[in-house]
């Protein structure tokens, strides 16, 4: 089936369709608590998303897509005209549509043919749309019926001849309202409104006539709306034989309704009817009317010449404020392009080749000003560099930003998540998000998307308590869980935080000690904040049960893993009873960083500016040992010292480094000595494939400005390695 | 000839256009909705229309209204889906001259343009 779609339109198709998809989502969970005007407006976008891929769909013959969307599409229709009601049970079916739709999405992304809808899913949405589908086949059916005498039966192309039934209901309820309205012709006080309610009827009538080929009612419809223009131009000449005759028009017109009805036309005198129209007004118009009476060729005439005389009119009154709608839509549309995500990585990968050059290049304009050489030269050179610098910078903050996108594309999906959470447990919980424009570099939010939804399902399968636990407690019933995003310097700080029973270290501990995490001596050493970071530990998992929410084999570990991958550091903080947090910071982009290039003996190694505090100069007696562990004192503050050279296995190194380069990751600091600073370099990291480097505390390789490969040092691995280390020593001594 | 192309969905104005294509029109321009179609058709002054009817910021039938009621008289086709069927004859009184069910065979657009453009020259 999907094998004779162009593949570029099916490309186009399914992009479009995971935004809506996308949107849908969000929207429903926020109809669940809309109400009014805004509940309005959220059906009419579900229901127009759900129409245009329905339509997108038939175009490319994707029958089972097509078909579920219509489902759906009828569903939300009864729900948009008010005839159905939006209840949870509604919006459960509703959203489970969306994850077929999604799933149909997906197999189409992948080539495959999609499955067809799930009954019950089906089943649900027909009896949201109370399922009417037949008998409106049968009402069009049953209208066909023998024209009587009189009559002849109309013969139309199939496109109109299917819209018969309805204009000929359509055309009885016009003439209905058209007689009420005469009414009010004969009444000063209504006349001028019923007079342009009457001329919008019978513009309305003479294109519907127009379009079902009925020349004859067309020419009578001119003819009762030029009478309907001449009063309203004041002519109260002939008042009463006017609306007379116009009162006649529309008994011809229901004539016609009636004959229609039975899909036959029917002559109910309409020369005579127009000839009166005409005969109540001046010469010249009712020679022309005359004219139509006896040639339909002219008829047709009067209807351009008076569509001509109303194109005459209408322009110079709408030509301003055509002007102004015209300014105001500028910038609507067309504001935006679609660019293929791999182009954009391309050239991001040559915006990082060029920063690299760019360094070297550097590098070697500075070594210039070492030699003998015409002093313009070499300040011309630097002045090169220096521009070169400075627009590579601007270039790769640039692309940079064409790869930003809002978190709003993760976060737009947790209500989604959390709703379903609560109507699966029973539990209220409220989702508040706020920094949904923060921004951050593509990659960044993809590794994102994963963990943030898994802290959120732990926030509320195992954070937030149900209503009754919550009451005994003295909190209210309804739980809330926060997501937050802002920017802080290079970096993105993501939290969520609950305020349900929050992370219990007395749980946690045994629980870690159970699992072989950490020992019974271990844990008595441990410091509360510290116990619960034990959360991240593989292996971990506090759920008694595994709910089919969370907790599916994969714990918080993944979740640092994750994290870690992109430069980041997740920190967790909890009060018992009172709720958790946890906080994630991130890079806003992991491609290009600035770095600090440092030397430990021969080696050269690069630490991530961003994880820099600051480098000072261990003096002697400041430097001390603690239990056989050498710190430094730095203000007030006691850190300890790792020594880079020991960690990455230089043994045998001497332990006089001369710097200390003070790191934080997540809140935990430590001074990392060092033989040597270079200096600071953007770097662009490379990932490590080699087996010989990959497990060590690195988290990457990048080509220094001299030409040289270096290692990325990832510092929180170091740290997280050193803490293994001092534990285990510590142990050694206790023992 | 030039078409302008009224519709939110770019993989339908795709499919739209390709099917012109086809049928030996090329001069196509594009609208996303009823808003970015009224500014649009004063400078693109299009032979033949097609609209789609449910869009967002301004849908098809208020944008006929309003080019209509600004004294646009190219022809409109309203490219809608059978579910609204039943508003055709709204769409009609505001001035649409043919419309369209999608999803449609080149065969019967090709023979609706015709269709159009033949009652729109006689006119």
């Amino acid at each position: 089936m999907s094998g004779g779609i162009d593949p570029s339109l099916l490309n186009d198709f399914l992009t479009e369709t995971s935004e809506l998809i996308e949107g849908l989502d969000s929207d429903l969970v926020r109809l669940e608590s809309a109400s009014g005007d805004q509940s309005r407006d959220l059906l009419n976008g579900i229901f127009r998303a759900l129409h245009t891929v329905k339509g997108a769909a038939g175009f490319l013959n994707l029958d089972e897509l097509t078909r579920f969307a219509h489902a759906a599409e009828d569903a939300l229709n009864k729900l948009r005209t008010g005839e159905a009601e939006v209840t949870a049970t509604t919006l459960d079916v509703l959203l489970k549509s969306v994850d077929v739709l999604r799933e149909m999405h997906g197999a189409l992304g992948e080539g495959r043919d999609p499955e067809p809808c799930p009954q019950d899913v089906l089943d649900g949405l027909h009896s949201v749309a109370g399922d009417e589908g037949d008998s409106t086949a049968a009402a069009s059916t049953s209208v066909c019926a023998t024209p009587t005498a009189g009559e002849s039966p109309i013969v139309l192309s199939p496109a109109k001849d299917g819209l018969l039934d309805l204009m000929a209901s359509d055309l009885g309820e016009t003439v209905e309202q058209a007689r009420r309205i005469t009414a009010g012709l004969s009444d000063t006080g209504a006349r001028a409104a019923s007079l342009a309610q009457m001329e919008e009827l019978l513009s309305g009538l003479v294109r519907t006539l127009e379009f079902f080929e009925l020349p004859e009612a067309v020419a009578t419809a001119v003819a009762a709306s030029e009478a309907v223009s001449r009063l309203a131009d004041g002519d109260e000449t002939s008042l009463t034989p006017m609306v007379a005759a116009i009162a006649q028009a529309w008994d011809a017109f229901g004539r016609l309704a009636e004959a229609l009805t039975r899909r036959s036309v029917v002559d109910p005198g309409w020369a005579r009817v127009r000839a009166r129209l005409v005969s109540s007004c001046d010469e010249d118009v009712a020679s022309e009317a005359d004219a139509c009476v006896a040639d339909r060729g002219v008829v047709e005439s009067v209807v351009a010449s008076q569509d001509e005389a109303t194109g005459a009119r209408a322009p110079a009154k709408s030509a301003s404020s055509k002007e102004t709608a015209a300014k105001e839509d500028a910038g609507i549309a067309g504001q935006t392009i679609r660019v293929e995500v791999g182009r954009l990585e391309s050239l991001m990968n040559l915006v990082g080749q060029l920063v690299l050059t760019k360094n070297r290049f550097l590098a070697l304009s500075r070594r210039l000003r070492e030699h003998e050489l015409p002093a313009q030269l070499n300040s011309d050179t630097l002045a090169a560099a220096g521009e070169l610098d400075r627009i590579t910078g601007q270039l790769q903050m640039g692309v940079m930003r064409t790869r930003m996108q809002p978190l709003s594309k993760l976060f737009d999906r947790y209500p989604r998540v959390i709703r379903d959470i609560a109507r699966s447990t029973g539990k209220q919980i409220r989702l508040e998000i706020t920094g949904r424009e923060t921004e951050v570099d593509k990659s960044v939010l993809e590794l994102l998307g994963d963990p943030l939804v898994h802290m959120l399902r732990n926030s509320a399968d195992h954070g937030i308590e149900t209503g009754a636990t919550r009451r005994a407690a003295g909190k209210p019933e309804e739980g809330t869980i926060h997501v937050e995003a802002e920017h802080c310097g290079s970096h993105v700080r993501v939290i969520v935080r609950d305020d349900g029973k929050g992370i219990d270290p007395r749980v946690i501990g045994p629980k870690a000690v159970e699992k072989g995490i950490i020992t019974e001596a271990e844990l008595a050493s441990m410091p509360d904040d510290q116990i619960i970071q034990l959360i991240f530990a593989p292996g971990f998992s506090t759920a008694e049960k595994i709910t089919d929410l969370s907790g599916r084999g994969v714990g918080m570990d993944v979740v640092r893993t994750s994290v870690a991958r992109m430069g980041g550091a997740v920190n967790v903080s909890s009060v018992v009873g009172q709720g958790s947090r946890v906080e994630i910071i991130i890079p806003l982009t992991v491609a290009i960083m600035p770095a600090m290039v440092v030397g430990v003996q021969r080696h050269f190694f690069c630490i991530p500016l961003q994880t820099i505090v600051e480098i000072v100069r261990p003096q002697q007696d400041v430097s001390h040992s603690l239990v056989g562990q050498a710190v430094m004192k730095l203000r007030d503050e006691v850190l300890p010292l790792i020594d880079l050279g020991h960690t990455l296995g230089d043994s045998d190194a001497p332990s006089q480094r001369r710097f200390a380069v003070v790191i934080d990751a997540a809140g935990r600091r430590a001074g990392l000595l060092v033989d040597k600073l270079v200096g600071q370099q953007e770097i662009v990291i490379r990932p490590l494939d080699d087996e010989c480097v990959q497990g060590g505390p690195f988290a990457g390789a990048t080509i220094r400005e001299e030409g040289d490969v270096s290692l990325i040092v990832d510092v929180s691995e170091v740290l997280r390695r050193w803490q293994a280390g001092a534990a285990s020593t510590q142990d050694r001594r206790v023992a | 000839m030039k078409i302008l192309l009224v519709d939110d969905s770019r993989t339908i104005r795709n499919v739209q256009k390709g099917v012109l294509g086809q049928l030996g029109y090329t001069d196509i321009e594009e609208a996303c909705d009823g808003l970015d179609a009224l500014t649009k058709v004063g400078s693109v002054n299009p032979d033949l229309m097609l609209v789609d009817w449910n869009m967002p910021n301004m849908d098809g039938l208020t944008f006929v209204k309003k080019y209509r009621a600004q004294g646009g008289k190219a022809p409109i086709m309203m490219v809608t889906t059978e579910a609204e069927k039943n508003r055709v004859i709204e769409a009609i009184k505001a001035g649409v001259n043919n419309y369209l069910i999608k999803p449609f065979s080149p065969d019967l657009l090709s023979q609706r343009i015709k269709e159009t453009l033949e009652k729109t020259k006689a006119a």
